[in-house]
Parts: C-alpha cells; sequence; structure tokens
C-alpha cells in the first residue's frame, strides 16, 4: 500500500545529515507555531468584541499546541524537555520567520498577520501530512483540521474588515507594513535545499501556491496586493529583530524569575 | 434583517444575536449555552465553537439568530398568567406516596391501637 514518501521512517535512526534536515524543519515549524500563537494571545482582553476576544485567544491556544506537539519530537530527538525549547533559547537560536516575532500593531495589522501566515501554514501542512515522517504527517493532518476554521475564521475576518470606513483604511495600511516582512515565511532556511527530499515538492512552488493564493484573495476583496519582497532565510537562519527579544523577556519572565517553578 | 447590500466595499452595519446550543452527546437534547453578537451566520458558527466549545466536546452545534424565535413573554398580557388556582392538577399526590407509606410502616402501633385491632371482626 505504502510508497515510497508514505513509508515509516524511524527519525533516531535517519543518518546525521537527513535527521539534522527535519530537525531544522521541526524547528521552523514549532517556532512559527509559539512565536504567531504568543503575539496572538497577547490580544487577550483588547479584542474588539468579547466574543472574538474568546475566539482569537482559543485560536492562540491551538497554536501554543501545535508548537508543543513539534517541540516534543525535538525534545525526544535531542534528549531533553520542551520547556529547554521555549524558555530556554537565545534569540539567535530561534527559528522562526521575523514576521511573526513583530510586536503587537492594531487588530486590522494582527489579522492580517494571521490570515497571512494561517494562508501559508494551511500550504505546509498539505506537504507535510504526506511526508516520509509517519508521525510528523499524522500530526499535521489532524493540525489542518484545527486551520481550516482557523482559516475560514481570518478570512471571514478579512473581508469583514476589507468592506469599508475606517477598517479598511487600517488594513490598507496594515498591507503596506506588513508585505515587506514577508520575506522569510515562506522559507525552510538551511533546509530549502532538501526539501524535495522530505517533503516530495520544492519551496519555490509551495511559495508560489502560497503568493497566488494570496494576491487572488485580496484581489477579491478589491485590495491592492503590495509587492512581494526578496525571499531571504532572515530568521530561519537565527537572524531576528528587537521585537524577538522582546517577546522571549516577557514569556520567559516568570521561569527566568523561578527556574524549577513547576507550570 | 433589513436592507443588505452585496457590494464588497460597503461598510458592515448590521449585527445580530444568535442564541447557542449544544449536544454534548447523542442521547441528550440540545442545550442553551449562551448568546453572542455577530455579523453573520458563518462567523456567528465560527465564534460559537470558540467561545462554547473550548474545553468541552460536542456532537452538534445549533446557532439561531434571537430574531427567529416566536416568543412570548411575561410582558404579552395574559398569555402566561396563572392567577387562577391549579392546584389541583398538580400530581404531588403520587410524589408524596413513598414517604406517605415509609412513615405508615415506621410508625409503632400504641397499646390502644392493637386492641382496636383485635376488637374489629
Amino acid at each position: 500500500m505504502k510508497d515510497s514518501t508514505t513509508a515509516e521512517i524511524a527519525l533516531e535512526r535517519l543518518p546525521k545529515e537527513q535527521r539534522e534536515a527535519w530537525q531544522t524543519v521541526l524547528l521552523i515549524l514549532a517556532d512559527d507555531e509559539l512565536a504567531a500563537g504568543h503575539r496572538a494571545s497577547e490580544w487577550l482582553g483588547l479584542a474588539p468584541s468579547v466574543e472574538e476576544d474568546i475566539a482569537f485567544a482559543s485560536i492562540a491556544q491551538d497554536e501554543l499546541g501545535h508548537a508543543r506537539f513539534y517541540y516534543q519530537w525535538l525534545a525526544r530527538l535531542e534528549n531533553t524537555d520542551v520547556d529547554a525549547f521555549v524558555f530556554r533559547r537565545p534569540s539567535a537560536d530561534w527559528r522562526n520567520a521575523v514576521f511573526l516575532e513583530r510586536v503587537r500593531g492594531d487588530f486590522a495589522e494582527a489579522m492580517l498577520r494571521v490570515w497571512l501566515y494561517d494562508e501559508w501554514d494551511a500550504i505546509r501542512l498539505k506537504a507535510l501530512a504526506s511526508c516520509s515522517f509517519a508521525p510528523l504527517a499524522v500530526g499535521a493532518k489532524k493540525m489542518l483540521c484545527e486551520e481550516e476554521y482557523h482559516l475560514e475564521h481570518a478570512r471571514a475576518w478579512m473581508k469583514r474588515l476589507a468592506s469599508g470606513g475606517e477598517a479598511r483604511v487600517r488594513l490598507t495600511t496594515a498591507l503596506a507594513h506588513s508585505f515587506p516582512a514577508l520575506a522569510d515565511l515562506a522559507d525552510f532556511g538551511s533546509a530549502n535545499f532538501v526539501l524535495p527530499e522530505l517533503l516530495g515538492v520544492d519551496i519555490h512552488s509551495l511559495r508560489d501556491e502560497w503568493k497566488k493564493e494570496v494576491a487572488e484573495r485580496l484581489e477579491a476583496l478589491r485590495l491592492v496586493c503590495p509587492a512581494w519582497p526578496e525571499p531571504q532565510s532572515g530568521g530561519r537562519m537565527g537572524r531576528h529583530t528587537e521585537d524577538m527579544q522582546e517577546l522571549l523577556s516577557t514569556m520567559t519572565e516568570v521561569s527566568r524569575w523561578l527556574p524549577e517553578v513547576s507550570w | 434583517m433589513s436592507h443588505t447590500s452585496h457590494n464588497e466595499s460597503a461598510p458592515v452595519t448590521g449585527e445580530q444575536i444568535y442564541e447557542v446550543f449544544v449536544q454534548s452527546n447523542h442521547q441528550e437534547a440540545h442545550q442553551h449555552v449562551g448568546s453572542l453578537l455577530a455579523p453573520d451566520d458563518t462567523m456567528a458558527m465560527l465564534l460559537a465553537r470558540e467561545n462554547f466549545l473550548r474545553r468541552d466536546k460536542a456532537v452538534s452545534l445549533w446557532v439561531v439568530p434571537r430574531s427567529a424565535f416566536i416568543v412570548k413573554d411575561s410582558g404579552d398580557g395574559a398569555f402566561l398568567k396563572r392567577e387562577f388556582d391549579r392546584s389541583y392538577r398538580e400530581v404531588r399526590g403520587y410524589a408524596d406516596n413513598a414517604a406517605r407509606w415509609k412513615a405508615f410502616k415506621a410508625k409503632a402501633l400504641t397499646l390502644e391501637e392493637v386492641i382496636e385491632d383485635v376488637r374489629t371482626p
């Protein structure tokens, strides 16, 4: 039944080079979900309605759950624990996209960020769902079930924000402000080259699929799609902005104060 | 709902109240769990999912625009009033039976009652 792309592989027993490539991919996925989830969670108590407040925070919690799934695999491979990844890593060791670490703007910018990221994440997860690392493929399928509703939620909000008035003005500003920061989102850093081997698809086709989806949806909302920046590996190589320092210092505050605290 | 525009650029105005019902398993009826404000049916369903099913499992979720309910409340004339005595319709008598039997059986007979019982043919 199984073809070469779905055959189960034991990650621990892979040649060092391949195992490291998977670890790079897992860390990128985990750090993206954690940074996105953390920034979204900052909206708790601030979203424009009490309904959206709970919904946005609930979706943020889903992202943290996805991050936890990836970190558990990494922890197993590196014989450490999940907290080591979240609370005890300097900024340069994080592999999330710079776009996801940026400090909170207004709600239009937050929703735009969630939407752009969710569109990319869905494309990336579809590729992962048929990868050769079976536990990851299974996890990706489960995550896609949740992401379907995240995406529906974000798309509904995009439509609503684009519908006119102050919301549309804010969304247009957010688009101009966000696009230049998208250089490293659709990227797997040093794993870009081995992506065809791992996922059976290359980074260019994944990236193009995402850009097409985004451009088409913006056009349907009669919004001008800003120029795409040249792809770069930025955050995927550990090159972050001061915003990442701020994120980490807030997130690790309690664990630094009481390293042995039980959560 | 009043006039709705199909122009995507028109500002969104109308939000309405939706009532939310959750069926937690196939043996239970849907239970009203709360209400929310939403701009349309799709968003109402998504918000209901994230607001009311964050922890609990469900097999079915209903969102219903409050305007879809046909309502009578205590302000509507005599419709819900209960002014005349209706206690004769209540079934308290049946419900009390078990307690009455228990009390009766628990009661110790007095000497007079035993004599009365023996005298009765």
